[in-house]
């Protein structure tokens, strides 16, 4: 509690932008060796926020399917590193690693550009 | 009752109509999933399921015909939003994502049999049985409260609904300097936030209509989330912390704690014994899994379901899933976000055990995002990760509170905006 409340004082005291207590934090690193999870159990940690399948198109949040692979993971690499300020989308992407982000970004870009309320669920072959 | 193809479009337009009941979802070799609730888990599960396979029988029991989100509900309190814009049906999980949905209550589980009884004496089949039905209420922990002051003069409107309704009728038309009280619960119960964010929205309005009541919050808890940000905010708006304070604060360690409460004198009693009259008293009542899970014997004589931290398969019989607000799943907290991402990765299970592919270690989040008015939000960022045989807290960041005005109406608008795509994310 205490290392919260030191937080809090000084960042009334700097008036910046968005930045976070941090309570817990453990580097994606730890992890490396457990099994790897597919870039869409990833991905849909985002839809509650971006929706399902990244593909609102019409909420605040920005839509992520169809987004270009290279451009996703500079963002999300730049929002993990702190060097570009956002609301959340810092806190969000810090517990990732780089292979993670690479994963989803090969989900989303594959995923059509199109709202999830007109896309065609298994579609016929 | 199906829909026909031209019924379906009325409803849904063009686009729909290909959606509708999924080629194969009804053959009758497929596997049977059975959800029991069709709360924020049991939809997020159906919904899920079928995006991921599109031939499993997918069968939600649940005895509403609609769901009242809770997420949004403290705003009701304030006029921000009306129930019915937390309401939706189940017509989108039938028609688009093929779910049979029965209108009644689970009642029972033949484990050996691999049927799930409902209050229409129905036997319905599983392979796999998922189960999310929130949970209960433990009245006894106040003396003196019950389920049915909850339903009359004492609402702790923690499911949304009637009492929501009631809870702001009480508070709006109390005598001008009138006080409420809240009682806020002991830790684990949904979304740890939702009292203080109660708290001040029915502050905002106060402060608009009847600028000298009070708002009391008693708590069985310490200290809080967001405790930083809410009495930074409260200092801001409500004078808390003064004389003139509408907003006051009382942790256990101050004996917050109610123990009881006397009705007809309108009065809470503390754990010191401290008798506070109050014009409207909202108790807050301690929460254990709901009676479905007590009933079929999933919770093994604990307050939650005991789940395999991997898979969430019941500690009783791994045929049955247990997820949301249901499940012991520590560290977890217990939000309607935490439910959904538990459903999404139990279709991946279910959808592995199909095909034979191993979905790896999960990681779950929790980015829960709450307000203090409709100038100020704040954030929560919660990874859990499935790591040597457990699930554990790989992140937690509490947005600091913050004087910036842009700052603060902007996380304001993303946690409004989260209100709307999450539901959209469940139900559309
Ligand atoms: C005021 C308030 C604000 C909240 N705000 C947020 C928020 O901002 N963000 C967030 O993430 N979470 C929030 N929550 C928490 C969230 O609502 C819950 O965590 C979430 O609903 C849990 O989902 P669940 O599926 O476990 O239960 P529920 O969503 O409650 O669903 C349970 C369903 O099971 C059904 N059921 C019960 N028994 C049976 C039976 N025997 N047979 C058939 N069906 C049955 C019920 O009718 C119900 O529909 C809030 C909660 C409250 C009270
Ligand atoms: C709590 C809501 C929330 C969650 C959860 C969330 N995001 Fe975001 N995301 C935002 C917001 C808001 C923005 C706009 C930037 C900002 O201010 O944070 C954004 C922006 C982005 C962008 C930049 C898009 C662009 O075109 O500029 C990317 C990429 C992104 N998010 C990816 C993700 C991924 C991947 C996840 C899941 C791991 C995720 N987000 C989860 C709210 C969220």
């Amino acid at each position: 509690m205490k290392r919260i409340l030191l937080t809090v004082l000084s960042c009334i005291a700097c008036q910046g932008w968005a930045d976070s207590a941090v309570i817990e934090f453990t580097p994606a690193e730890a992890f490396a060796k457990d099994k790897p999870v597919s870039g869409q159990v990833l991905g849909d940690n985002c839809s509650a926020c971006h929706g399902t399948h990244g593909a609102f198109f019409n909420e605040i949040m920005p839509p992520l399917a169809g987004m270009d692979r290279d451009t996703f993971i500079r963002l999300m690499l730049a929002f993990k590193q702190g060097v570009r300020p956002t609301i959340v989308m810092n806190d969000v992407a810090k517990p990732y690693s780089r292979e993670e982000i690479e994963r989803m970004a090969d989900y989303f870009s594959n995923l059509p550009a199109q709202p999830w309320s007109r896309q065609t669920l298994h579609e016929e072959k | 009752m199906l829909l026909n193809r031209r019924d379906v479009l009325k409803l849904f337009g063009a686009g729909a109509a290909s959606l509708a009941l999924p080629h194969g979802a009804r053959a009758a070799a497929a596997p049977r999933l059975v959800i029991v609730g069709g709360g924020i888990g049991g939809a997020a599960l159906a919904k899920y399921m079928r995006i991921l396979n599109r031939d499993i029988h997918i069968t939600v029991i649940e005895p509403n015909p609609r769901f009242i989100f809770c997420p949004g509900s403290n705003e009701v309190l304030n006029d921000e939003v009306s129930i019915d814009d937390l309401t939706v049906t189940y017509d989108t999980l039938r028609h688009r994502y093929g779910a049979e949905v029965i209108q009644e209550r689970a009642v029972e589980i033949d484990y050996a049999g691999h049927h799930v009884l409902t209050s229409g004496g129905r036997r319905v089949p599983y392979d796999w049985l998922a189960v999310s039905p929130g949970p209960q209420f433990i009245y006894e922990a106040v003396e003196g409260y019950s389920e049915a002051l909850a339903q009359g003069d004492f609402p702790h409107a923690w499911k949304a609904g009637p009492q929501t309704l009631r809870l702001k009728k009480l508070y709006q038309s109390m005598r001008p300097g009138g006080v409420v009280v809240i009682s806020a619960p002991p830790m684990p119960y949904r979304c740890p936030p939702a009292p203080y964010e109660r708290a001040s929205f029915m502050a905002a309005w106060l402060k608009r209509h009847n600028p000298t009541a009070k708002i009391l919050i008693l708590d069985s808890k310490p200290d809080f989330i967001f405790q930083a940000n809410y009495e930074d905010y409260w200092r801001d708006k409500f004078g808390y912390g003064t004389d003139h304070a509408m907003i006051e604060w009382v942790g256990s360690h101050e004996g917050g704690t109610v123990r009881q409460l006397d009705p007809a004198a309108h009065t809470v009693i503390t754990a010191d014994g401290e008798r506070i009259r109050a014009d409207v008293i909202n108790i807050i009542p301690p929460e254990k899994a709901g009676r479905f899970a007590f009933d079929t014997g999933l919770t093994l004589g604990r307050d939650w379901v005991p789940v395999n931290p991997y898979d969430f398969r019941s500690r009783k019989d791994p045929n049955v899933f247990v997820l949301g607000d249901a499940a012991e799943a520590d560290p977890m907290v217990k939000t309607g976000y935490v439910a959904s991402n538990q459903a999404k990765w139990i279709a991946q299970i279910i959808h592995g055990e199909m095909t034979g592919r191993d979905p790896g270690n999960p990681l779950w989040t929790n980015n829960c995002v709450a307000m203090a008015g409709d100038d100020y939000g704040m954030t929560v960022t919660d990874t859990y990760r499935y790591h040597g045989g457990k699930i554990v807290t790989q992140e937690t960041l509490i947005a600091n509170p913050s004087h910036n005005p842009h700052l603060n109406a902007l996380r304001a608008s993303i946690a409004r905006n989260w209100q709307r795509s999450f539901r959209r994310d469940i139900f559309e």
